[in-house]
């Protein structure tokens, strides 16, 4: 049997958690002292052992989520299904929600989750589907979504002392812009008809041979948020 | 095993309950008030009988048609139907509990009149006894196609607005059918009364678990 938590999950008001977890827990086929025992574990996963005879009304919008993942738990399903399980949750609880997703995944479960917060997905998904209109679009791991757009030509340089000489490279080949957006931090704009490797090589030895000294050096990688913008983009101009 | 369970969580959500706990102190309260204001007019079992089904069938009925909406509109439904449970046990177990607590209710006003019809009048304990069979096959009739018509309303009502509105006139009307017997002078008014009750409570039953089983959620 699999396990649900939908987008806008709701208990029966005179309920407390340990009712409607013994309750649901019943129904998905446990046995009594199984319940008892599963209760325990899930209340702990989701760190609500506190609330246990609580009435879910009183609880707030974040707890009353977890009561929710908590009742999906209970009978150890092999493929969770969550509908928006962080929307409109303070950021303690994502993080401990996004926790729970990461732990119930390293123990075997399948989490098919959907989410319209791309960072949460960033961080916890190890495949993602973007849909749009209802139909999906690319399914595949972060990476493998990146790699069907060319690389950005933006190069980001974490300087560990800045001589303030940078601006010389202005005008090296293949470079379109030098600009520094804070404190030793540049971000350079690359030619994309000139070749990428000799200008990031030039770049790296123009920098040190200017006395400056460079902690990190990596191309700007687009954000979920982003490859999902572009791959909207061209579904719907296509 | 599902009917059991949810009928026992119904019964263990309602009996502690706003409306309950006016049925079992506010309702046996309201017949002494009332049967002071009315002197010895009418017996007080009579009383009783009156009170409970009127106001504790439309009571009974409001809550159950509020609760079915109330659930139905905050999608609680959704985690009892992915889980392997026919969905008629949802809204039966509801009516049966609400039936089980006012049933008590009901005993609780009767007997509380018969005690003092039984003190105060000195009547003879057959005559009471017989009254008090008739009023309460009437009142468990009543509210047995109140509470009937309360969860079919609730599951057809789009919003509790109308829902309130449908239950307050029409549960209230159809609650009426079972005093037909009594009112057409029949000399032996109570199976008839029982009968017709128990036919009119299952046929809205069977019409509202027919549409429940329909509904998407």
């Amino acid at each position: 049997m699999l396990g649900y938590l939908p987008e806008s999950v709701a208990f029966q008001e005179w309920r407390t958690v340990d009712h409607a977890l013994r309750t649901f827990g019943k129904l998905s086929g446990l046995e009594k002292n199984e319940v008892e025992h599963r209760i325990e574990e899930v209340l702990d996963l989701v760190a609500l052992s506190d609330v246990r005879n609580k009435k879910i009304a009183e609880l707030s919008a974040g707890m009353t989520q977890k009561v929710g993942l908590a009742q999906a738990l209970l009978h150890n399903p092999k493929l969770l299904v969550l509908d928006e399980p962080m929307a409109g949750l303070d950021p303690a609880s994502r993080y401990q929600i996004k926790q729970t997703i990461r732990e119930l995944s390293k123990s075997g479960t399948t989490v098919f989750f959907s989410s319209h917060i791309l960072s949460d997905v960033q961080d916890v998904a190890t495949k993602i589907g973007i849909l749009n209109r209802g139909r999906i679009m690319q399914i595949g791991t972060l990476d493998e979504l990146r790699s069907r757009f060319p690389i950005k030509n933006d190069v980001e340089i974490v300087l560990s002392h800045d001589s303030g000489r940078w601006k010389e490279l202005e005008s090296l080949t293949g470079v379109v812009s030098l600009e520094q957006p804070a404190p030793n931090r540049l971000l350079a704009h690359l030619d994309s008809k000139a070749d990428i490797d000799e200008t990031i090589h030039n770049l790296i030895k123009g920098l040190i041979n200017l006395d400056c000294r460079i902690r990190k050096f990596n191309p700007v990688s687009p954000s979920l948020d982003e490859l999902y913008l572009q791959y909207v983009r061209g579904d719907e101009s296509a | 095993m599902s009917f059991s369970l949810l009928f026992e969580d119904e019964l263990k959500g309602f009996y502690k309950s706003k409306v309950m706990i006016f049925l079992w102190v506010g309702l046996p309260l309201m017949t002494v008030l009332f049967h002071l204001w009315f002197k010895k007019d009418i017996p007080f079992t009579a009383l009783s009988a009156i009170l409970v089904s009127s106001i504790g069938g439309t009571l009974a009925a409001v809550m159950l048609t509020m609760s079915i909406i109330n659930e139905k509109t905050r999608h609680v439904y959704d985690l009892f139907l992915i889980r392997p449970l026919k969905r008629w046990n949802l809204i039966i177990s509801k009516f049966f509990a609400v039936y089980t607590c006012l049933t008590i209710a009901s005993f609780l006003a009767l007997i509380l009149g018969l005690v003092i019809d039984y003190f105060i009048m000195g009547r003879a304990p057959e005559a009471v006894l017989n009254d008090t069979t008739q009023s309460l096959a009437i009142s468990l009739s009543m509210m047995a196609v109140s509470s009937s018509a309360g969860v079919l309303i609730g599951v057809v009502a789009p919003s509790v607005l109308v829902g309130a509105i449908l239950v307050i006139y029409g549960g209230n009307q159809i609650s009426a059918i079972p005093m037909l017997p009594s009112m057409l002078n029949i000399s032996t008014p109570v199976p008839f009364t029982i009968i017709l009750g128990a036919v009119i409570s299952c046929f809205l039953l069977i019409i509202a678990v027919f549409l429940f089983n329909r509904k998407q959620f």
